[in-house]
């Protein structure tokens, strides 16, 4: 398709403001009186509260309020509302504490310091109870119970299966399972999270956050405060980073609020780097077992896993991360037969959630490594089998999913030029493969939305310049910008004619915002929709203008108003845009858009795919583990724009790496290890390796323009890539994450000893 | 996270930061740059009543005296000392040093003296205490050690970068004490005890590194190890001085020190002892590794565990031994004859 805005590389919408210094992020935001709050955290991993006394931080000076779960309505709340069992947090708990840093209060103060000094004085009264940190011991019998009524700590399960697996397996010449575990990681936003709460004697309640979804945290928020969704306004113009862990309601966003109501003034939470560390979610920790059949040919036959997953303390979007680690296991290969049982269990350790991937990382891992063990077991090529078993255009997952678009093989083709441009490779020089795909967005609704999952209001003004409203949040991956395009495209306008309207829920219509890789999809086809709408509306009165026959078509190209198919006979964009106005009795050109996706199964109208290769250096003394290149061929249908594009993939590599060789949460006896970013280990500049997208087109039918994900898929290869380089490099598996150079080296040892 | 309130003073001279020193005693802190001891403020782990910050005094530029002994002012930043032309031709293993020390903000406001006495480092030491491992361990005043439960002592780590490179550059320290001034070899200036690290009196400060003038067919090499490319404290570090005899065959002269695998940097003396007069090759090199390795002792640490920490003493022992013996039989960067 000739495309005149889409697949040009643009810079972001917002990147002046942001280089410039000129985007306000919460951080930034003061309210004139605004006061300044700090949460009281729970020095235990376990423990009834008996009281809590705060008469000596009230005495103090510049003390404006403390608050307790007393002074809330103890609403349990979750964000899969549509199952009550699982709204399981108060988020100033009224009877116990499950891990080490949950609040306990909060006090609002005229200044940080005097609110820090109050902390001290808050005397809490706590019964210490018995504690569990690790999921394969809270699953116990005799385990310490950390919710009332889930037997073994179980919190939720999740079965999925389909064929006759065991008679697949019968068939199989080759069986071969295997034990992982993957680690959590912390999502590590430059911003960490931080609200201020403003509420006023109308009743009315404005909270300034850091979100990855504002209407989310209006929704929860009025749940939780006893207010109407409208008298909450959440606004959320910048934010500094999300990757899964900013869409459920925080400590920061109910505590101001809470205190805010109290006093009817402004209140100010920002989350410290450690309390971000300790106190706010991570990526759910996961033990793996694999089983998998395959004939001789490698043609896979059957799969049966069994992850149990450290769900911490509470449930919050946790629950998914299990769905989905089942659903993407089997990806991106057929299975005659699929069984995948998941079991999340709670532990008294900070809750685990969502993050950038959302337990496919783990699910690819795992699946990944053990292929090319199999691939080596039986002698066969490793792009080879995974050509064999790959999905294909318009495949059907038998009750789960349907497959329209699918570049799967023309990725692996890719994949091997380059590895073979690679030729003989140095000694203890290796590299890894891993295939991935991912969805578009979650069909799942758990969050039991009454509106469409995706709206947007696009108005053409009076000089021709569009307003552009979407309910979809940018959090840092440009979402503004994509949307922006796709609606400069269909109106046939160019992207310095859009102003994007978003992150704010007084002015923008409800979406459900940025995670599971859907705006570029779901918003996208909400705002075309929109865009389109307006467009007609436009071209009622071009029509009319212009006269030609009745079986001629017009559509507008770079501000050119003009016949379809004759592209001379047109008009100026901008003079038609104002005698419309004039006939419409001077209301302006509005669209209105919307996307639910329907009939497209259970989990995503559409999916990524794609191939990463990375090349790696082993230093067999040390264990350590060098980048070098890293190759991506990846299908995200029609790309939007290709700057973005390669945004997200080197953002992507650096945090799938890291959580591949580098980063880990270790917690001791409920406490974190690491609470800071000189013992956390984020990858840095110099440890990255080079990078190449290789761009696959193809054209996916349900997306706007053909468009699909290119966000969080892109995250899903790199720690499988990494596992399986390490393999080829120095002849090892690492079954466990992350793959230290310590681990690297034992591995080394035992296969000598062999 | 907020700094703690404190009183700021701003001596302009050694005499007059010891005088402030002997004023404030314990309550005092001092500040040669303040990368690490701000951190350690903002988690609450050192909270001085008044901190001394010596950023006013003025700064030499490193200089050569008539014997070629190079010095360097302990307030020189690490960036400048990394940067020095002289420091690079005269010393390098100095320069590599503080060029390998966390990154380029840190050592554009990190000094050489702040570097020589950085506090010896814990996981559980440094981090806030707020809400979690809140009882004091020995490092805070209390009884306890969150690594070695039933120990009766400190197991934090000596990982200053500068320091195995002053070893092995045979380097002293020059101290201003009250009015006196002495000077002390830089690897004497550690006890050992990660709780008080330092030898020097609490009112003294180093005023200077003197580091002696290269000798001729000697070769001294800084090698770190650690997780990522920069910012990192080391996982081990490591100096090593060969000084070859005239034929440039047997050794003459070595020293080997190793930084951050215990509370103060060790020196691998029969290895070192068991190089000298024999002649350099491969297996030499190997077998001086292999006891470097098993004759230190690395402590125990949370993140990785002695075995390894023996594997990578070796391998970058090994390494920076190879390194040095290429440099001093070629005399590339090195003193000519």
């Amino acid at each position: 398709m000739k495309c005149n805005v889409i697949n040009t590389p643009v810079h972001n919408v917002d990147g002046i403001a942001k280089v410039t210094g000129r985007a306000t992020y919460t951080f930034d935001v003061t309210v004139p009186g605004m006061l300044f709050g700090k949460i009281l955290r729970s020095p235990h991993p376990h423990a009834r509260i008996k009281n809590i006394d705060a008469s000596a931080a009230l005495a103090l000076n510049g003390v404006r309020a403390v608050v307790t779960g007393k002074d809330t309505l103890g609403i349990k709340q979750g964000i899969w509302r549509r199952y009550k069992e699982l709204c399981d947090e108060q988020i100033l708990p009224l009877e116990k504490v499950r891990y080490i840093g949950e609040p306990v209060a909060a006090v609002a103060a005229d200044t940080e310091e005097i609110a820090e000094q109050a902390l001290d004085l808050i005397e809490v009264d706590y019964e210490v109870l018995p504690a569990v940190y690790d999921p394969m011991e809270a699953i116990k019998k005799e385990a310490p119970e950390i919710h009332e009524g889930f037997e073994r700590n179980i919190n939720v399960t999740r079965h999925i299966e389909w064929g006759d697996v065991d008679d697949a397996f019968d068939e199989a010449d080759y069986i071969r399972e295997d034990w992982f575990r993957c680690s959590g990681q912390a999502h590590a936003c430059m911003e960490t999270r931080c609200a201020v709460a403003s509420y006023t004697a109308d009743g009315k309640l404005a909270v300034w956050t850091s979100t990855q979804s504002a209407y989310y945290h209006q929704v929860l928020l009025a749940d939780v405060l006893g207010l109407k969704e409208s008298d909450v306004r959440v606004i959320a113009k910048y934010v500094g980073g999300g990757f899964g862990g900013k869409f459920e309601l925080d400590a920061a966003q109910f505590c101001s609020s809470v205190l805010s109501m109290k006093l009817c003034k402004p209140v100010k939470i920002v989350f410290t780097r450690e309390e971000d560390f300790i106190a706010s979610k991570r990526r759910t920790p996961m033990y793996y077992y694999v089983r998998t059949g395959v004939k001789k040919d490698g043609t896979f036959l059957a799969r049966e896993a069994r992850v149990f997953t450290d769900g911490g303390a509470y449930t919050g979007m946790g629950a998914t991360a299990l769905y989905l680690t089942g659903f993407f296991h089997s990806f991106p290969y057929k299975w005659r037969g699929y069984r995948h049982d998941g079991f999340r269990v709670y532990t008294n350790t900070l809750p685990s959630t969502s993050m950038r991937g959302f337990g496919t990382p783990h699910a690819t891992y795992c699946s990944e490594l053990q292929i090319d063990l199999i691939a080596k077991e039986l002698g066969l090529d490793r792009i080879e089998i995974r050509r064999k078993n790959g999905h294909t255009p318009n495949y059907e997952v038998p009750g789960q999913a349907t497959i329209a678009s699918c570049g799967l093989e023309q990725c692996l083709d890719e994949i091997e030029k380059w590895i073979k441009s690679r030729g003989e490779l140095p000694p203890n020089r290796g590299i890894g493969i891993s295939s991935y795909g991912f969805m578009s967005g979650g069909i799942f609704n758990r969050f039991d939305t009454p509106y469409s999952f995706s709206s947007a209001v696009v108005t053409i003004n009076y000089d021709g310049k569009v307003d552009l409203h979407v309910g979809a949040q940018d959090i840092g991956q440009g979402s503004n910008t994509t949307l922006a395009i796709i609606c400069a495209e269909d109106l046939g306008v160019r992207l310095e004619d859009i102003r994007v309207h978003s992150g704010d829920t007084a002015e923008c219509p409800p979406d459900l915002g940025a995670w599971g890789s859907r705006q570029t999809l779901m918003a996208g086809n909400a705002v075309k929709m929109a865009a389109g709408e307006a467009k007609r509306q436009l071209l009622e009165f071009a029509a009319a203008q212009m006269s030609p026959n009745i079986v001629y078509d017009l559509d507008i190209k770079d501000r050119w108003v003009h016949l379809a198919g004759r592209p001379e006979r047109g008009l100026d964009y901008f003079e038609v845009v104002k005698k419309a106005l004039r006939g419409k009795d001077g209301q302006r050109i509005m669209g209105r858009g919307y996307y639910t996706p329907h009939r497209k199964g259970m989990i995503s109208p559409a999916y990524s795919y794609g191939v990463q290769a990375l090349e790696i250096d082993v230093d067999p003394e040390t264990g350590k583990i060098k980048l070098l290149n890293c190759v991506t061929a990846h299908d995200c249908g029609q790309p939007i724009n290709p700057l973005g594009l390669t945004g997200q993939l080197e953002g992507a590599i650096s945090m799938a790496a890291g959580y591949g060789f580098l980063e880990d949460i270790p917690i001791e006896d409920g406490m974190v290890m690491n609470p800071n970013l000189v013992d956390y280990k984020l990858i840095r500049a110099p440890d990255m390796p080079e990078t190449e997208v290789i761009e696959i087109e193809t054209y996916e039918p349900e997306g706007p323009f053909g468009a699909k994900e290119a966000g969080e898929g892109l995250t899903n290869p790199t720690a499988a890539a990494l596992a399986t380089a390490v393999l080829d490099a120095v002849g090892v598996p690492i079954k466990e994450l992350p793959i230290t150079p310590e681990k690297v080296l034992n591995a080394l040892k035992e296969k000598k000893a062999q | 996270m907020q700094l703690p309130r404190f009183d700021l003073k701003r001596p302009s001279s050694f005499h007059e930061a010891v005088r402030l020193l002997v004023e404030y005693g314990n309550a005092a802190k001092i500040s040669a740059g303040g990368t690490d001891l701000l951190p350690r403020m903002k988690y609450r782990i050192a909270a001085p009543a008044t901190v001394i910050s010596l950023k006013r005094i003025p700064v030499s530029e490193p200089f050569q005296d008539s014997e070629g002994n190079l010095h360097v002012h302990a307030l020189v930043r690490l960036s400048d000392a990394a940067s020095s032309n002289l420091v690079r031709t005269n010393a390098p293993a100095l320069a590599d040093a503080a060029l390998a020390v966390g990154s380029e903000q840190i050592r554009n406001m990190g000094t050489l003296g702040g570097n020589v006495c950085l506090e010896p480092r814990c996981h559980y030491y440094n981090q806030s205490h707020a809400y979690q491992f809140m009882d004091p361990c020995f490092k805070r005043g209390g009884n306890l050690c969150y690594l070695v439960p039933k120990g009766n002592r400190c197991w934090a780590l000596a990982c200053s970068d500068t320091v195995p490179a002053l070893i092995g550059l045979r380097a002293a320290a020059v101290v201003q004490s009250g009015d006196r001034e002495y000077t002390i070899p830089v690897e004497e200036l550690f006890t050992g005890d990660p709780v008080r690290p330092l030898c020097l009196g609490e009112t003294d400060l180093i005023t200077d590194i003197v580091v002696p003038a290269a000798r001729p067919r000697t070769a001294v090499v800084f090698r770190k190890l650690s997780p990522r490319g920069g910012i990192d404290f080391a996982t081990v570090n490591c100096a090593v001085m060969l000084k070859l005899s005239e034929d440039r065959e047997a050794c003459e002269d070595a020293i080997i020190a190793i930084g951050a695998v215990s509370g103060k940097p060790m020196r691998a003396g029969q290895a070192e002892k068991n190089l000298l007069g024999r002649k350099i090759a491969p297996d030499v090199i190997h077998e001086a590794a292999g006891r470097t390795a098993s004759e230190i002792r690395p402590s125990m640490r949370c993140d990785c565990s002695i075995s390894y920490l023996r594997k990578c003493i070796e391998s970058l022992t090994q390494a920076a031994l190879e390194t040095a013996y290429q440099r001093a039989s070629s005399g590339d960067g090195v003193k000519p004859d």
